[in-house]
């Protein structure tokens, strides 16, 4: 970890970051710190849900943090808006359009500076359009003024939003997951752009999960994790692989393999429960998430944990075992091979009725839009399952005592502090997901796909949860554990299945591998 | 609780400062309109057999809500509804009464749903909003119903637009004569109460919130989407369908060219104000009721135009939207 390159004052900066949507208790931003100097290339790395688009909206005064503060040229700010901070120099170019998809292109550059009104005298219309043009030429940049923004590709959408900073003299550039290619003949690289903003001393800072990208052009680079800064490295203190494992929260250095750990019955010689044989996904085979070729089964009594990146077949596995999508789209469908649970043929089109039919329990990793009703009480939540058959004497009638008394079994179940009436949104984020957890194996199932589970929950809430499951384990439940935390695989599972590009790279006894080990195969498809 | 007492109190502030604004003799006007209901009888029994409709159109609507959805259809559904029965009184043959008046209402409330269901089906199978299909349904049903009582039922001996009267034996019973408050109250009653025990205890009104609330969560749960888009805008139709017979057969006695006019929309006002809670549906009933005799009294006794009436009626819809709007904000930001 270094100091600032140079004693000079940086162009922006923010001191012990933290911000919680109180909508849906994800705390995105835990404690950052970090320093944006004229003149460099800063790249932002971490995965989805690190706190990187967070950060990013707290710096542009989209997002107010909960603590900590945004200092601009040496000066505590406070932000109130997106223009608060564009009139203060600093800009961003976002991944998805940001401008108005029923106006010209013209007119949404112009668009939002007074001092560009867009009702604009002739004159006054032909000056900008010449400085427009003169942004243009500089750095090779073109644009069809007259098209509509919503004809636009998405490189000419970031193009158009670049030239509209560049217009307003930005100082601070902000990129989020750049296009490679900007619009232009020939079409300018954008590392080639960057390069030149640095050395007109402005200051970049590009948000991206792309290493290749970052490292070729970073002058310096932030890893962050979880909401939380891991490091500000120079290029030459850290390589791709140090930093996608500080990413994944491996440790940045090869480590001795912990012998700690306590040793798991090797996986039973029942019958699997559930089986998957050759398997391929609908899609493109080039697609890291559509899964190729895989195959493994889970057996009564172990844990088998499937780890990996989740755009890597994850959350791909999860939709098609499940056969649920939790947006509005289909679920994968399955384009070859075969899943077979208890005799059911999985996968769409057959539903998840059927799945808990036939013995299956799901965790959902989307624990606050499918998993909970988050405006509903705990009872309603809890008796989502079972609630047919929590009729009293007259028929179609849910006899209150039986709910009730069903969502206090569950409470107790996993001991949180709640009351059946309370609403699901007045618990904290470890008390919902117990809850969803206590629901799901109150179903004794046979088969538990549980996702993500331990996704921003503390280690004591983790563990809690692992206890439980261990226990279901132990009574002959198979328990598909569908991870992107290595850590909590290497804890907790009997078998670790490793994906690498939509690939299962290999299974291994967790007993026998290490860290290192899982980290080398999921990040880089070597095998064991 | 606090919240439905503002919006009544500015709702009644609003009517009164468009009283005083719109009328020639304001002070007049205004005790018309705050005594309207209890002047006599006749207008009380009005104010009641009014609410009764109100408490009707709006449990629907409240269900509808509860369920994720929204029906703008009333109009069309009541007059549809009402049209439905008086085409069965009045081309059916004579029946005893005690047959004739659930098989009216069967008629109406069938007729209702199936129109709504229409809408959830249009929105289930190919997205279409529900939203916009169920008003422009309603905007065609009205002239068609028109059409009904204008043309092929109308009765050629009246002076107004309007067909034959339906026989006496289908009628509800009187109950304040000579106000129009008939046995329809037992009926609004009714449903109240079981629209309650639907929507909280029962296993479909469990699924229906569920769905209205998350309706991913609901999926989850194994909750048909099909079914829970048809369901709650379907029972609204019934609902609205009801709402129109009851006026027929409680009220009017016989069609006539736009005799539900207003119960759709203010239908849906009650369900606004009431928010949640079915005896909040009661109140808010009241309330808007109160409005709309208060006003054709004070129309009656004063220079009151009869668009006065209207303009309070869209006043009212603009303040209980505006609670809505409000809520949906926050609930974007």
């Amino acid at each position: 970890m270094i100091s600032p390159r140079s004693s000079d004052v940086p162009a922006l900066s923010c001191r012990n970051i933290a911000k919680t949507y109180e909508s849906n208790h994800v705390t995105a931003c835990r404690d950052i710190s970090i320093d944006l100097h004229a003149g460099e290339i800063h790249c932002i790395l971490g995965e989805n849900g690190a706190g990187k688009s967070t950060l990013m909206r707290i710096l542009t005064g989209d997002q107010r943090p909960d603590r900590g503060s945004v200092i601009i040229q040496g000066e505590t700010a406070s932000l109130s808006s997106p223009h608060d901070a564009l009139k203060r120099g600093i800009g961003m170019i976002h991944q998805q359009s940001n401008c108005i998809a029923e106006l010209t292109v013209w007119e949404n550059i112009i668009l939002g500076a007074e001092e560009l009104p867009l009702v604009l005298p002739v004159t006054a219309q032909g000056r900008t359009r010449k400085a427009v043009d003169r942004i243009c030429s500089t750095y090779g940049l073109s644009l069809p003024y007259r098209k509509i923004a919503s004809k636009l590709d998405s490189s000419g959408i970031q193009t158009a939003a670049l030239v509209s900073l560049l217009l307003r003299n930005v100082q601070v550039l902000i990129f989020d997951e750049p296009h490679t290619l900007f619009s232009g003949t020939p079409p300018p690289l954008f590392t080639d752009l960057a390069g030149t903003f640095a050395r007109e001393g402005k200051a970049v800072a590009v948000v991206t999960h792309n290493l290749e990208t970052a490292f070729s052009i970073a002058s310096r680079i932030t890893v962050l994790r979880r909401g939380a800064s891991m490091g500000t490295f120079l290029p030459q203190e850290i390589d791709i692989k140090g930093a996608s494992r500080l990413m994944m929260g491996l440790p940045p250095q090869f480590e001795a393999a912990p012998e700690t750990r306590p040793h798991r019955r090797a996986p039973s010689r029942q019958s699997p429960v559930m089986t998957l044989d050759q398997v391929t996904t609908e899609g493109d085979p080039d697609n890291p998430s559509v899964l190729k070729d895989v195959s493994f089964s889970v057996h009564p009594g172990e844990i088998l944990a499937c780890v990996g990146i989740k755009e890597h077949g994850l959350t791909t596995l999860e939709g098609l075992i499940t056969s649920f999508a939790s947006g509005r789209g289909d679920p994968p469908r399955l384009a070859g091979g075969t899943v077979q649970f208890d005799g059911l043929s999985c996968g769409y089109p057959a539903d998840l009725e059927d799945f808990r039919k036939a013995g299956g329990a799901y965790v959902p990793s989307d624990r606050l839009v499918t998993g909970t009703a988050v405006r509903c009480s705990v009872t309603d939540n809890a008796m989502l399952h079972v609630h047919k058959n929590l009729t009293g004497s007259i028929p179609g009638i849910i006899a209150r005592d039986k709910a009730l008394s069903y969502a206090r079994k569950l409470i107790k179940d996993v001991s949180i502090h709640a009351r059946p009436e309370d609403v699901m949104l007045s618990l904290s984020g470890g008390n919902i997901q117990k809850l969803i957890a206590a629901r799901e194996l109150a179903l004794n199932p046979k088969l538990l796909i549980a996702c993500e589970i331990t996704w921003g929950l503390d280690i004591m809430t983790q563990e809690f949860l692992f206890s439980r499951i261990e226990e279901l384990r132990s009574s002959g439940t198979a328990v598909l554990l569908i991870t992107s935390e290595t850590d909590i695989a290497l804890a907790h599972s009997t078998r670790t299945a490793m994906f690498y590009r939509g690939r299962l790279s290999c299974i291994a006894d967790t007993s026998k591998v290490t860290a290192d080990q899982i980290g080398d195969v999921i990040l880089g498809g070597a095998s064991i | 609780m606090k919240g439905k007492l503002v919006v009544s109190l500015l709702i009644l502030s609003l009517t009164t400062l468009l009283l005083a604004l719109l009328s020639p003799e304001p002070a007049e006007t205004i005790v018309r309109f705050f005594t309207g209901p209890f002047r006599n009888i006749y207008a009380f029994g009005s104010f009641l057999s009014s609410a009764l409709l109100l408490v009707i159109a709006g449990t629907g609507i409240s269900i509808c809500f509860r369920g994720g959805q929204f029906n703008l259809g009333g109009e069309g559904q009541v007059y549809s509804g009402a049209a439905a029965s008086l085409t069965a009184a009045l081309l059916l043959p004579l029946m005893p009464g005690f047959i004739a008046k659930p098989l009216l209402i069967a008629a109406a409330m069938i007729t209702g749903f199936l129109i709504a269901a229409l809408s959830g089906w249009l929105r289930h199978r190919f997205s279409i909003h529900e939203l916009i299909s169920s008003y422009l349904t309603s905007g065609a049903l009205v002239f068609f119903c028109d059409f009904l009582i204008s043309g092929p039922l109308r009765d050629e001996e009246s002076f107004l637009i309007a067909t034959q009267r339906i026989p006496g034996a289908y009628t509800l019973a009187q109950l304040l004569p000579p106000s129009p408050l008939h046995s329809g109250i037992f009926i609004a009653a009714a449903v109240a109460a079981a629209s309650h025990i639907f929507l909280h205890r029962s296993v479909w009104g469990y699924r229906l919130r569920m769905f209205g609330e998350q309706s991913t969560f609901a999926r989850f749960g194994g909750i048909s989407p099909r079914t829970y888009r048809i369901m709650p805008i379907g029972i609204s139709g019934a609902l609205y369908g009801l709402a129109g017979a009851v006026a027929l057969l409680g009220i009017h006695y016989r069609g006539i060219q736009g005799f539900t006019a207003g119960l759709g929309w203010n239908g849906i006002a009650v369900a606004l104000i009431a928010g949640t809670s079915p005896v909040m549906t009661l109140y808010a009933a009241l309330l808007v009721a109160y409005i709309e005799i208060g006003i054709s009294s004070a129309m009656a006794g004063a220079a009151v135009t009869y668009d006065l009436g209207l303009i309070v009626r869209g006043a009212i819809l603009i303040v209980v939207t505006l609670k809505v709007l409000k809520r949906k904000q926050e609930e974007l930001l």
